[in-house]
């Protein structure tokens, strides 16, 4: 028996990148770069802080990038910050203004920004966790009004290693931005220890804060040791997570955590589901 | 710049370096994308000045060792290719007796004057930068390698069995047919090409990287191999030993 | 819908009357063990429709175990890229009833969310004649709920004595039948189909629950002993998960020609049982041990994919265990699994 479809739910281009250019380059650290696209059709990507695409480089090949700003730009870019680690990203180090490539998305569920509002935020980022994050802090920082306290804690290895300086300054003005280094530093006369190290100094009030928390895995479980001190429920405590993916669209199997695909039911998971998913952390 | 390709041959039957010369519809995109500067099977000219130099063969003597010392010095990436310089292949056999015993049963009481040493793969005597495995290797992998490398993609081997290829071609497996069969221990990569032409897998291409070796020889005596027998199904292209170097 | 007889006469015309308008694929013969494979019809008289179980499920019909995705031009200018869908008119002619719900199951996946565009084509043009079947001692239809159906045909055959008892599943079921010899059935015929069923329905290889219970009693089971002792003879070869009916998890290839005119992007089976599945780009593997890849895969068929869809992604075919060199059994498995929740010897959790 033959699969009967209505012709709306086909989706001719699910697996086709759209056109794209690069707008800007601009290197953070010796292993990351940020990359400003647009559609080559001029469209807006439209996407929620904390979704990804897939970029597609015809020579080399497609992999999964979290989108590093907000939506909505004047002139409908987005930015990529990619850390050198494979053939995609090494590739994508050498991108210069002007170049073409593919995206595919925006994938995945994304921070529900409607849910945060009236809340106090607490956004925890451990090293190129803040690339995520930034199209978190991005909208909330063009929405200030809509929020309420918001802290962005920032650990990263040392001072070379430090992304996004300049917006980092600029966000201080309307949250508190608090930095850590793992250990001293000749060049840093900031904070210095590991990013729970900052948590103790931190005034929560638990009912009313929701924390956001990106990093590698190894952050995940002593942050959120801390988060719980604090008072938070495992509902207010949001989480990104990250897998291989080849499809991004809940088919090839690749990124799934137990029960859930990280590109559809996810990125973004509470750490009441994460705590259920013994693969997840 | 196109980069500088090299072909060098150790102890082997020079089949893998034949399979590239045997590219015969490929060859003008392959001389597109690189330049080949020494190969004594195709050419005359010869050049120290190497990008990418591919070897096949063992290295089994004393001078192959000095040889291939200077081709790791000459070249940028050294490639072994085929399952004589991936991991010693057929050649290993030898490495059980002793190499008197080995030079007087080939050569009879003339044999002391040659040079031989154990053989064994490149990677044990230079650091090698990716290879080929395969008796000989695969054209299509090849030519794959060869593209990547120009393109700055790095090349991979699969790290699976060969039964996911017999599965993907749609073959029965060869156990079913009474044969026994290297597949489920041998890493992938030649599209099952001997068991989807009415033969067995012999395991050229060396092992997956955790081959389930336990499970494999039970396997094989189930299907009524003496432990003798399993142990020649496993030495055929993986005898190649450290401890007995 | 109707219900009719047709004889081996009547199934010969059927199947020259098919080949007028699209490929027919049906069961044959191959060498060795019991084997069969589904493969183009080239003489009806060859079809085997009374057969145990084919090496490859249909599924290879509409998402085969290679297929191009999209196609690119290389150079200069914006990334122009294509969809690429091969897709031909196909009847699958005797597919059994575990592959009929292996079918559906997995339009239910790849139509989920997103629809998949490669495979809904090819299911679009598919049609299906279906065939009922004698299960083998690794057959267990019967515990997962599989050893009939009622849809996802749109013809049914049950074998009769030297005849066939056709049910009509569809209008273009009917449309087939049109201008083929058939004959009304007698009462004692369509209760046939009933006693067949009955006899199937009495299996050996069979689970020691109703299959609804199974995702209730995977949740206890993370930690269970069970997974390291079957896990401890698994190659990983993927053997089990490329020749299920409802596994569906592939990769992606960019091939790029070698005069590095054009690309394309392929994608390939694999599975879940493989090593490097869950690897990720630093080189972490989410599922390193055998025993992790091993539970997962049964995890998924018997307790995340039920939950998800509501019905049970495993039709007890019993492909995996027949064609597993070291006899890893899901019914043994699980069977192990309920006998360890009887004892009370399980943990929650991670």
């Amino acid at each position: 028996m033959a699969l009967e479809l209505t012709p709306c739910d086909m989706e001719s281009d699910l697996y086709v990148p759209r056109p794209a250019q690069v707008v800007l380059v601009e290197p953070q650290t010796s292993m990351e770069t940020l990359v400003r696209l647009r559609l080559e059709s001029g469209e807006d990507l439209g996407h929620v802080p904390g979704q990804f695409v897939q970029l597609y480089l015809p020579a080399i090949g497609e992999a999964p990038f979290g989108l590093a700003s907000s939506a909505g730009k004047p002139d409908a870019s987005f930015d990529l910050c990619v850390r050198r680690l494979g053939d995609v990203t090494g590739a994508v180090h050498k991108l210069q203004p002007g170049e073409h490539v593919g995206v595919r998305g925006p994938f995945g569920n994304g921070f529900n920004m409607d849910e945060l509002k009236g809340f106090d935020l607490l956004i925890v980022a451990g090293g190129i966790g803040l690339v995520p994050l930034r199209s978190v802090i991005q909208h909330l920082a063009e929405h200030r009004d809509d929020f309420e306290k918001i802290t962005v804690l920032y650990g990263f290895k040392a001072p070379v290693e430090r992304l996004f300086a300049a917006d980092l300054e600029a966000w201080a003005q309307t949250m508190d931005v608090r930095l850590t280094i793992d250990r001293p530093h000749p060049d840093w006369d900031g904070h210095v220890g590991v990013i729970t190290t900052l948590f103790p100094a931190l005034e929560v009030v638990p009912q009313r804060t929701k924390a956001l928390v990106v990093g590698p895995p190894i952050m995940y479980q002593f942050v959120l040791t801390e988060c719980r001190l604090k008072g938070l429920v495992d509902d207010n405590i949001l989480m990104s997570l990250e897998r291989r993916m080849r499809c991004g669209v809940g088919k090839c199997g690749h990124c799934q955590i137990n029960g859930k695909y990280v590109c559809t039911d996810g990125p973004v998971f509470s750490f009441s589901e994460v705590k259920h998913m013994w693969e997840a952390i | 710049m196109k980069p500088r390709v090299a072909v060098f041959s150790f102890t082997c039957c020079e089949g893998c370096s034949l399979t590239i010369l045997e590219c015969e519809n490929e060859l003008l995109d392959i001389v597109n994308l690189v330049q080949f500067v020494r190969w004594r099977e195709a050419m005359t000219e010869t050049s120290d000045d190497i990008d990418i130099a591919f070897v096949d063969g063992s290295i089994s003597t004393h001078s192959d060792v000095r040889k291939i010392k200077q081709i790791r010095e000459m070249a940028k990436l050294v490639i072994p290719i085929g399952a004589c310089a991936y991991n010693a292949g057929l050649n290993a056999l030898k490495n059980r007796y002793g190499m008197g015993e080995v030079k007087e049963m080939v050569y009879g009481p003339d044999g002391a004057q040659f040079d031989t040493i154990p053989a064994r793969p490149v990677s044990a005597v230079v650091p090698v930068d990716f290879a080929l495995p395969q008796c000989p290797i695969d054209r299509e992998e090849f030519l794959r390698t060869v593209r990547d490398l120009v393109l700055g993609r790095t090349p991979r081997l699969p790290d699976y069995p060969l039964c996911v290829e017999c599965k993907r071609a749609g073959n029965d497996c060869v156990f079913w047919k009474g044969m026994k069969c290297m597949g489920p221990v041998t890493r992938a990569g030649c599209g099952a090409i001997c068991p989807s032409n009415g033969d067995y897998c012999e395991g050229c291409r060396g092992f997956v990287d955790h081959p389930n070796e336990q499970a494999h020889q039970e396997t094989l005596k189930e299907h009524g191999l003496t432990v003798q027998e399993v142990m020649n199904y496993f030495n055929l292209f993986n005898s190649y030993d450290e401890s007995q170097i | 819908m109707s219900v009719r007889v047709i004889d081996q006469a009547g199934i010969r015309q059927l199947v020259e009357k098919l080949q007028q308008e699209a490929k027919v694929v049906a069961p044959h013969r191959r060498e060795g063990r019991d084997q069969w494979a589904f493969q183009e019809v080239t003489d009806p008289d060859l079809i085997t429709l009374e057969y145990t179980t084919t090496t490859l499920p249909p599924k290879q019909f509409a998402w085969p175990p290679r297929e191009t995705l999209i196609r690119a031009r290389l150079g200069e200018g914006p990334v122009q890229a294509e969809p690429v869908v091969e897709v031909e008119p196909l009847v699958l002619f005797g597919v059994h009833p575990c592959d009929i719900y292996g079918l559906q199951s997995l339009d239910i996946a790849y139509c989920h969310e997103h629809v998949d565009p490669n495979y809904v084509a090819r299911r679009q043009q598919m049609r299906i004649v279906g065939v009922d079947c004698v299960p083998d001692e690794w057959c267990f239809c019967a515990s997962m709920g599989t050893a009939s159906v009622d849809s996802g045909y749109d013809l049914f055959l049950t074998p009769l004595d030297g005849e066939y008892l056709v049910e009509v599943g569809t209008e273009a079921g009917e449309a087939m039948l049109e201008g083929i010899t058939t004959r009304e059935p007698t009462a004692a015929e369509i209760k046939e189909v009933k006693r067949r069923l009955a006899k199937k329905l009495d299996q050996d290889h069979k689970i020691h629950t109703d299959y609804h219970n199974l995702p209730l009693r995977f949740a206890g089971a993370a930690n269970s002993p069970v997974w390291e002792k079957h896990a401890e003879r698994c190659y990983s070869c993927g053997t089990c998960v490329l020749t299920c009916p409802l596994c569906m998890c592939f990769d992606v290839l960019d091939e790029i020609k070698l005069d590095l005119s054009e690309t394309r992007r392929d994608r390939v089976w694999d599975g879940c049982m493989l090593e490097p599945f869950a690897e990720v780009a630093s080189g972490e593997n989410f599922r390193e041990e055998r025993f992790q890849r091993l539970r997962h895969r049964h995890f998924r068929k018997y307790a995340y994919l039920f939950t998800k869809f509501g019905r049970p992604y495993c039709c007890g075919c019993g492909r995996c265990v027949r064609q597993c060199l070291v006899h890893i059994d899901p019914v043994e498995i699980i069977n192990d699994l309920l006998e360890e929740h009887e004892k009370g010897g399980v943990t929650h959790g991670a």
